[in-house]
């Protein structure tokens, strides 16, 4: 085979395997898509209904919007479960924004005098991350006894405060390896120029890392926005994330409510790929290491 | 006043890894020092300890009468050029050099002004709008001499500035250096480990090697009269010939015997017996053509031949593993595997002892300590 032609057989190979590769990770996304737009009677035909034929906004409707406002055609399935998704909503966005924020920000302290100061040796930080390894279940138990006791359970800033905690190991890891990236020397340079200590962490290290900083929030964000297993276990009415109430579509008395289920499901990620999409310049940066070029 | 002065300076890492001990050194306002040395012999940790980014674990600093030990980098008054130059890579040329103004709160106007004016001095000008990322080597460098000059500091600190840059354009940033020393008439100490660099830049040079100063003295003074070994082997291009071998007496003179090598020696010799180094520059060996020349102090074999246009290096084998070096003024004919008679300008002679240490020969002082 002659040169050319093989390296486009190699390249045909290539597309064909990423095509299988993209249509086994994406159709679980179509799936969740085109159920949400489905009619009851759809949701568990088979051979399985591919399109919703008509689409049905009304999954929507009763999820979102309360199922009072509408009249819904006979035979629809209520969910007979209190659901405030609108009110969970609000708990998810404002106990994961919170716990991303404070998290990255005394991870990205910590992680500075890790890396400038060695506060901490390596081992250290090792163990840092093995404190992640641990299957969550194991402390849920005695973490609910413990925040039964401080009157933390089912209140926001308890919320807050589990998901800054659970989360800092990475922050600090994350940050980690992008002030690492700056060299020491610049900002000895912006200091011998007169600055002050933080005056050149500011001017200087912030403004390089901020990709890398804008990748870990993202990341962190997406670990809290979607945690399930301790929003169930310390949460009730009043601070219930929206996980939760993702999880309740299915039971012995309401059945399998599936459309219902993928409508809730489209709202939980729409806001994260929004986000996504705002920042995709700083993540593609951030998450490529070795931003900074050296001289 | 920017007289610098090392009291028993002493740094000591984690581990009691000892990095610069027992230094002495006093710098006058506005010469050029050079610390030379091979890598980790504690140059440029002593560079960062007077620029305050390293404190010392004993000793002092002293900058003009002021005791800085105490002082924070932005107070001492210097300027320091990193090796790797450090520019910060999200500000461009402009705000680069107009960073130690802005610090001082200069307002724009007249930090415009400033820079535009340091940019001129460097030819930097038309780059001021550039990002770092976007400059060549040299230019870069440019970049950081003018971030250093705006601030118009008593001292500069150089370390190892040019060693990024190639051959050609080393030589014309070390030029452009130079210039900007005699100009600015301020104290320079810059670090490197090429002794070419500092043969040409020093008024003084600092010879450290291992954490400490082996010799200080004025590049000629280095080359001429080096108080070791090592300082000997490390100046000079091609270096010193040194031969292993021992002195001894033989018919009521002194001769020096290595290997198959012997020669009686004629001029000053120390008046020692035992294992010593001959050491002899290359360009103090002469050739003859004929083997048999008479005064030859011995013959040997021509392992190779370089000629390099204005001198010619020969490569003479005289019987031990390492061949003899010699500089001939010119282009000779000379053909490798002939055999030559080779002079030595016996007052050009250097003797080491075991201890590596100078060997002087009796009733010649020692001038530099």
């Amino acid at each position: 085979m002659q040169r050319g032609t093989k390296r486009k057989f190699g390249s045909v190979i290539r597309y064909a395997l990423l095509s299988i590769w993209l249509i086994i990770s994406t159709f679980p996304i179509y799936w969740m898509v085109s159920t949400a737009f489905k009619l009851p009677e759809q949701w568990f035909t088979w051979p399985p209904t591919w399109f919703p034929t008509p689409p049905t906004v009304e999954n929507f409707a009763i999820v979102w919007a309360g199922y009072g406002m509408f009249a819904p055609r006979p035979g629809f399935a209520f969910p007979s479960i209190s659901l405030d998704p609108l009110y969970a909503l609000g708990n998810s966005a404002f106990i994961a924004g919170s716990a991303t924020l404070l998290s990255v920000t005394i991870g990205l302290l910590l992680a500075y005098g890790v890396s400038r100061y060695k506060i901490l040796p390596e081992h250290r930080m090792f163990n840092l991350l093995m404190l992640r390894m641990m299957p969550p279940i194991v402390i849920a138990i005695p973490l609910v006894i413990w925040y039964s006791t401080l009157k933390l359970l089912d209140t926001w800033h308890g919320m807050i405060i589990i998901y800054t905690i659970t989360t800092i190991p990475y922050a600090v890891w994350m940050t980690k390896s992008f002030i690492d990236e700056v060299p020491e020397e610049m900002e000895q340079a912006a200091q011998l120029l007169g600055a002050s200590k933080l005056r050149a962490f500011v001017t200087i290290v912030v403004p390089l890392i901020r990709s890398g900083v804008v990748a870990t929030c993202m990341f962190i964000l997406i670990l809290t926005w979607s945690e399930y297993l301790l929003g169930l276990v310390m949460t009730a009415a009043n601070a219930q994330t929206l996980p939760v109430q993702l999880s309740k579509f299915e039971g012995t008395q309401e059945g399998r409510l599936y459309g219902l289920q993928s409508a809730l499901s489209v709202g939980v990620t729409i806001p994260l790929i929004i986000i996504g999409l705002l920042i995709h310049k700083h993540l593609v940066r951030g998450f490529s290491f070795g931003m900074i070029r050296r001289q | 006043m920017a007289r610098i002065r090392l009291t028993n300076l002493r740094k000591e890492f984690a581990r009691h890894i000892v990095a610069v001990e027992n230094t002495n050194l006093t710098i006058d306002e506005g010469e050029f020092v050079v610390f030379v040395g091979p890598s980790g012999c504690g140059k440029t940790t002593t560079l960062r300890m007077i620029a305050g980014l390293e404190d010392p674990t004993s000793g002092e600093i002293h900058i003009g009468e002021t005791l800085v030990n105490n002082l924070e980098p932005g107070q001492r008054d210097i300027g320091l050029v990193f090796q790797n130059l450090a520019l910060f890579p999200h500000m461009s040329v402009f705000d680069n050099i107009g960073f130690g103004p802005k610090m001082k709160k200069m307002d724009l106007e007249e930090r415009r002004q400033r820079v535009e004016e340091v940019a001129r001095m460097v030819h930097i000008h038309p780059l001021l709008p550039k990002l770092p990322g976007q400059l060549s080597g040299g230019e870069a460098q440019r970049v950081a001499l003018a971030r250093t000059l705006i601030t118009q500091p008593q001292v500069f600190l150089l370390d190892e500035p040019l060693s990024n840059l190639d051959a050609k354009l080393r030589k014309e940033m070390r030029a452009e250096i130079d210039r900007l020393h005699q100009k600015l008439k301020k104290t320079f100490i810059y670090v490197t480990h090429d002794q070419e660099e500092a043969m040409t830049l020093a008024d003084r040079i600092v010879v450290m090697r291992d954490g400490h100063i082996d010799q200080v003295g004025t590049p000629l003074e280095i080359y001429h009269d080096p108080v070791n070994r090592f300082v000997a082997d490390f100046f000079g291009s091609p270096p010193m010939n040194l031969l292993d071998g021992a002195l001894h007496q033989e018919n009521g003179a002194s001769a020096f015997r290595a290997g198959e090598f012997n020669a009686r020696l004629t001029g000053p010799v120390p008046g020692i017996e035992g294992k010593a180094t001959l050491g002899i520059r290359p360009e103090y060996i002469a050739i003859s053509d004929d083997d048999h020349a008479d005064g030859a102090d011995f013959n040997a074999r021509v392992a190779l031949v370089e000629p390099l246009g204005k001198d010619t290096l020969l490569y003479l084998d005289y019987g031990s593993e390492s061949n003899l070096i010699a500089v001939i003024e010119g282009h000779r004919e000379i053909r490798p595997d002939t055999t030559v008679g080779v002079h030595l300008q016996h007052e050009k002679l250097y003797f080491f002892g075991p201890d590596e240490r100078r060997l002087r020969p009796e009733g010649v002082p020692n001038t530099t300590s």
